[in-house]
């Protein structure tokens, strides 16, 4: 009964495109526990939507993906029949999308969807479903949820289009959700609004949380738990205290980095940032994914791809260095900056 | 939702007014009236004398008033060819063609509608293949070929349908089939693509992820936006398929419009083809308005501000 939510072990997508197969996931392991926010780190492109959509089994047609298994609440889910899969989503796991402007139908009122989704999940009154509509509606602090029932999508603000679409995702009380970029696409002042709202959500109902996220800022006071991914790979996992306070993986190393800190960034000074850009992930690795990006590569990085590390219970790194971050010269993140934008 | 009606109704009222300025000009243009009305060897005096009666000496805007006061009280002037009322031949010819136009949309959005759909949710398979290929002959093929074609098989051959007259249903079947598939490639393609970009959409994939089923995302979530543009065409072609009935309506016997609009230009009757100039130009602007009301029906966008 206490076990994990979601475990997912040895998580692999590979797409076919012309002639060669691109691997944008090659090995995520995630587990969600009961209550906790888990949250998914890393460049845009690193393969977290590709990740969160093969929780959902909504990949696109193209994509072979494969584990060793996808466990909701102990049920393997990865070889699941479509059947099965429609029972699940929207019902036990929920997704919320990066882009509110786009993720709800055009074509029909707000009211008229939730009741859909919940009259899919449940033999539930057209009225009853309404009026849990309202009802959620509320807690996700719509203004006037009644008169928003028989609005339209384009006539709401994009916030407000992301509170409904959580509101969507809690109509039927899932024991996971997972939130792709939330705040993404939506105002800076907003996106501090939404992402709290998620927290206080997710802390009054106790469910499984995945915050998919490229921004390392936001996560800090919302996530339990950070697994940076990197090149279709997990490179880190460990609570948040420990992967923001010290971080193991260079690549976390840099990303930290590039995050401006109120107070102590002044203005005009150039952030740091991580030279180079994600490559495109196709053919099996032959050396440390991050290699060429790396300011303290060494020649074993070189030799073959790198296993994760566990350093303690949840606290893992793909990474050959000594996990002592206080070891190594930051100097070199300069350095290597310099050479960059020399190039 | 009322503003927006007025104003397609005010564009509506405004494509009528142009085309009964031309279908006016026709008549005064293609020589003279009075002339033409008075016969062959009327003299001088007479041809003068038919120009005061009939009034074809006033100023062209005073007759061009006139002529649209009667057209409001239902009076198309009269056909001296057929001794006749235009009013009363065309009430007699419209109602065929209305039901062959109407049967013929019907055809082709029941065949290329379903088509574009199964072809859009599993491309390159059997039945996209075959649908483009259905897409492809109904392009290539003349429709006077093809209406032949059916002829042939269906009444000389098979002898299951009449090959031509207006008498029973049974004689609409073929023409309808003919004028219908002409329209298909095009509907089936556009509605093929619009799912093709619909199904890919975010609201699509939420639909999906909120466990909806099937039947649910492809009509409800997809055929309902990839449907918005086949409407417009479907208007477009219902027109297309009007001008072709001419065709397909001779070739068939089918005593429509069309015939009526053949028979008439043979004999030089400009009466009636002045009348189904203007009958089929106001037709193609209620198709656009009824179009345009239903696309405001689908999308909410276009409707709610
Ligand atoms: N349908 C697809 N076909 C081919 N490549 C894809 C497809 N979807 C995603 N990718 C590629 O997979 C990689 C990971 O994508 P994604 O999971 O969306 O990254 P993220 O969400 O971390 O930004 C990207 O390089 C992207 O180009
Ligand atoms: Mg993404």
């Amino acid at each position: 009964m206490d076990g994990p939510i979601l475990e997912v072990a040895g998580l692999r997508v590979d797409i076919p495109v012309d002639g060669s197969t691109l691997r944008p996931v090659r090995r995520v392991d995630l587990t969600v526990g009961r209550g906790e926010t888990v949250a998914i780190v890393g460049e845009s492109g690193c393969g977290k939507s590709l990740t969160a959509l093969s929780i959902m089994g909504l990949l696109p047609r193209s994509a072979r993906p494969s584990s060793d298994h996808v466990r909701l609440k102990g049920e393997d889910i990865s070889k699941a029949s479509p059947r099965r899969w429609r029972k699940l989503r929207g019902d036990r796991i929920a997704m919320i999308f990066q882009d509110p402007m786009t993720a709800l139908d055009p074509c029909y009122r707000i009211g008229d969807q939730m009741v859909e989704i919940l009259r899919q999940h449940r033999s539930i009154s057209r009225s009853d479903a309404q009026a849990r509509a309202v009802e959620l509606l509320g807690k996700v602090g719509v203004p006037t949820p009644e008169e928003r029932l028989s609005q339209f999508p384009h006539q709401l603000s994009g916030g407000l289009r992301q509170r409904v679409m959580i509101a969507m995702a809690l109509l039927c009380e899932p024991e996971l959700v997972i939130a792709d970029e939330p705040t993404t696409a939506l105002d800076v002042t907003i996106q501090a609004q939404i992402l709290r709202l998620l927290r206080d959500i997710q802390r009054e109902t106790g469910i499984g949380l995945v915050l998919i996220t490229h921004d390392l800022g936001v996560v800090a006071g919302v996530a339990d738990r950070i697994v940076v991914m990197y090149g279709g790979e997990v490179v880190e996992t460990g609570t948040c205290d420990e992967v923001l306070g010290a971080p193991l993986h260079p690549y976390t190393e840099g990303l930290l980095r590039s995050i401006p800190v109120p107070g102590e960034t002044r203005q005009g000074e150039r952030l740091g940032f991580i030279p180079g850009v994600v490559p495109r992930q196709s053919g099996e690795q032959t050396s440390c994914g991050f290699l060429k990006r790396c300011p303290y590569a060494m020649a074993e990085c070189a030799g073959g791809p790198v296993a994760i590390r566990d350093i303690a219970h949840g606290r893992g790194v793909r990474c050959l260095l000594p996990p002592d971050p206080g070891a190594r010269d930051p100097g070199l993140w300069t350095r290597f900056e310099t050479e960059e934008v020399a190039s | 939702m009322a503003a927006f009606i007025t104003k397609r109704l005010a564009l509506t009222v405004l494509v009528i007014i142009v085309t009964s300025i031309v279908a006016f000009m026709l008549v005064h243009l293609s020589g003279d009236p009075a002339a033409a009305m008075a016969g062959e060897g009327a003299t001088d005096a007479d041809i003068a004398a038919v120009r005061e009666t009939y009034g074809f000496n006033r100023p062209l805007y005073a007759q061009y008033l006139d002529w649209v006061a009667k057209l409001l009280q239902g009076d198309f002037g009269r056909s001296y060819y057929l001794r006749m009322d235009v009013g009363d031949v065309l009430a007699e010819h419209m109602p065929i063609t209305a039901t062959l136009g109407a049967l013929a949309l019907g055809f082709a959005l029941l065949l290329s509608v379903p088509l574009g759909v199964f072809a859009a949710l599993w491309p390159n398979t059997m039945i996209d293949r075959f649908s483009l290929w259905l897409a492809v002959a109904g392009q290539a093929l003349p429709s006077f070929l093809f209406a032949l074609g059916l002829m042939y098989l269906f009444g000389v051959y098979l002898r299951w349908l009449p090959i031509s007259g207006t008498g029973s249903w049974q004689n609409y079947i073929m023409p309808a089939i003919a004028l219908g598939y002409y329209a298909t490639p095009a509907i089936m393609r556009l509605t093929r693509s619009g799912m093709m970009d619909v199904l890919q959409s975010d609201h699509v994939r939420t639909a999906r992820a909120y466990g909806l089923s099937p039947w649910r995302v492809i009509i409800k979530h997809s055929l309902r936006h990839a449907i918005i543009p086949v409407v417009s065409l479907a208007a477009v072609q219902l027109g297309f398929m009007l001008g072709g009935s001419i065709v397909i309506e001779t070739i068939f016997s089918l005593k429509g419009i069309g015939y009526l609009a053949w028979e008439s230009i043979q004999r030089a009757d400009i009466e009636i083809i002045q009348a189904i100039l203007l009958v089929i130009a106001t037709a193609y602007a209620l198709l656009t308005l009824v179009a345009d009301l239903l696309n405001a029906a689908l999308d909410p966008r276009i409707r709610v501000s």
